[in-house]
């Protein structure tokens, strides 16, 4: 088939529905120190479908609170703004794209998958000092080229994953022979047509290649928890597999076996739970 | 049955018939706990060398190898193509040893 073109791509992009209003105030606050949190909470809190889901993941056992809570604003004084807004963020992209029915796409894989990466990156942030909600959100939307490939170019996409099973080889080079591009470079792009800030971004697009990327950027995380996912089979894939971890980005992590014994099961145990919260 | 092993040779799944205390009498692992593969290294770490279950919990030997075995070929298959490098050996090492402590 041919190539997918930069413009193709390009142009698919700008077809997806934008992303709730709110959440470009939500984007706009990572850089920004002394953003209007009590203005965000009003304009979610009207936009009453996010607040329901936000509430609903708010008193799950994933964030293990010991009183419910009822409204946005008591999400934000118990989980703090930065866990509100990385939930928030997470939320609506994953509904952005609504019903998936590319052949042979899984959406429940894809969302195990993700929300997996999310817990590992998470444990991986607390382990080493970083900030674990970013993290989550990062390890939760690190695939999201591919929701975007198999919503705009769902044919072409078909035969991607077709032809990864028939070859048994990682996703990202059946999308380079097939397509001529792939879910990172596409991510990356839909960062950009979303304006995400660039932690975030370099989750998306840095995770198959971390070492060309900064020491303190999200890319080592998210690709050694992406490893962790792959590894541990969350996806239930038959076809899945873990590509060689960077070596870099292994090094600046430092993590060793008690470190990973200590992570492994706060990804195992907190799946079930998170995948469901998190799914639209 | 009670009874006192080595702890090299205890398995998962037995169960504790008495507590594991350490030098100055402080309980390590309670009694009734099953142990699991982390714990049983954890122990041995520490220099625990016997431990006292109850051997009617203790798990067939050839029905453990063949535990082992089909966890060792799952987490091969997927790290099939993760190579020979130190953080890929290291995850599948870390993640053998997980799912052989959980049993599946």
């Amino acid at each position: 088939m041919n190539k997918l073109s930069h413009e193709e791509i390009v142009h698919g992009l700008r077809q997806l529905p934008a992303l709730p209003t709110v959440i470009s105030e939500v984007l706009s606050s990572f850089g920004n120190d002394e953003a209007d949190i009590g203005l965000i909470c009003r304009q979610v809190a009207r936009d009453q479908s996010l607040t329901a889901r936000l509430l609903r993941v708010a008193n799950s056992s994933f964030y293990g609170l010991q009183c419910r809570v009822a409204t946005i604003n008591e999400a934000v004084v118990v989980l703090g703004f930065r866990a509100v807004r990385s939930m928030l963020l997470t939320l609506s992209v994953s509904s952005a794209f609504g019903k998936q029915d590319c052949p042979g796409f899984e959406p429940r894989a894809y969302m195990r998958h993700c929300v997996g990466v999310g817990l590992a990156a998470r444990a991986i942030a607390e382990t080493t000092g970083r900030n674990p909600d970013l993290a989550f959100a990062g390890g939760v939307l690190h695939d999201m080229g591919q929701l975007a490939l198999a919503s705009i170019f769902r044919g072409a996409y078909a035969q991607a994953l077709a032809y990864r099973r028939e070859h048994d080889i990682p996703l990202l080079i059946a999308e380079q022979d097939i397509l001529g591009t792939d879910h990172v470079l596409v991510g990356g792009l839909l960062a950009d047509t979303w304006n995400f800030p660039a932690s975030l971004r370099s989750a998306i697009a840095g995770h198959h290649t971390p070492s060309a990327a900064t020491a303190d950027s999200l890319a080592d995380l998210v690709h050694v928890a992406d490893a962790i996912a792959h590894g541990l089979g969350l996806a239930g894939d038959d076809y899945d597999l873990v590509m060689p971890v960077d070596f870099t980005a292994w090094q600046r992590l430092g993590l060793d076996q008690d470190k990973l014994a200590r992570i492994l099961p706060r990804v195992v145990d907190g799946l079930d739970e998170a995948s469901q919260a998190f799914s639209a | 049955m009670k009874g006192v092993i080595r702890t090299e040779a205890a398995l998962p799944g037995m169960c504790l018939s008495e507590a594991v205390v350490d030098d100055s009498g402080r309980v390590l692992v309670p009694e009734g706990a099953v142990l699991t593969e982390s714990l049983i290294q954890s122990l041995l770490r520490r220099g625990v060398s016997e431990l006292c279950v109850d051997q009617a919990t203790e798990e067939d030997p050839a029905e453990r190898e063949i535990r082992r075995a089909r966890i060792v070929r799952s987490v091969a298959v997927y790290f099939r193509q993760a190579g020979d490098g130190v953080g890929s050996l290291a995850l599948q090492e870390a993640i053998l040893t997980f799912r052989m402590g959980r049993g599946e």
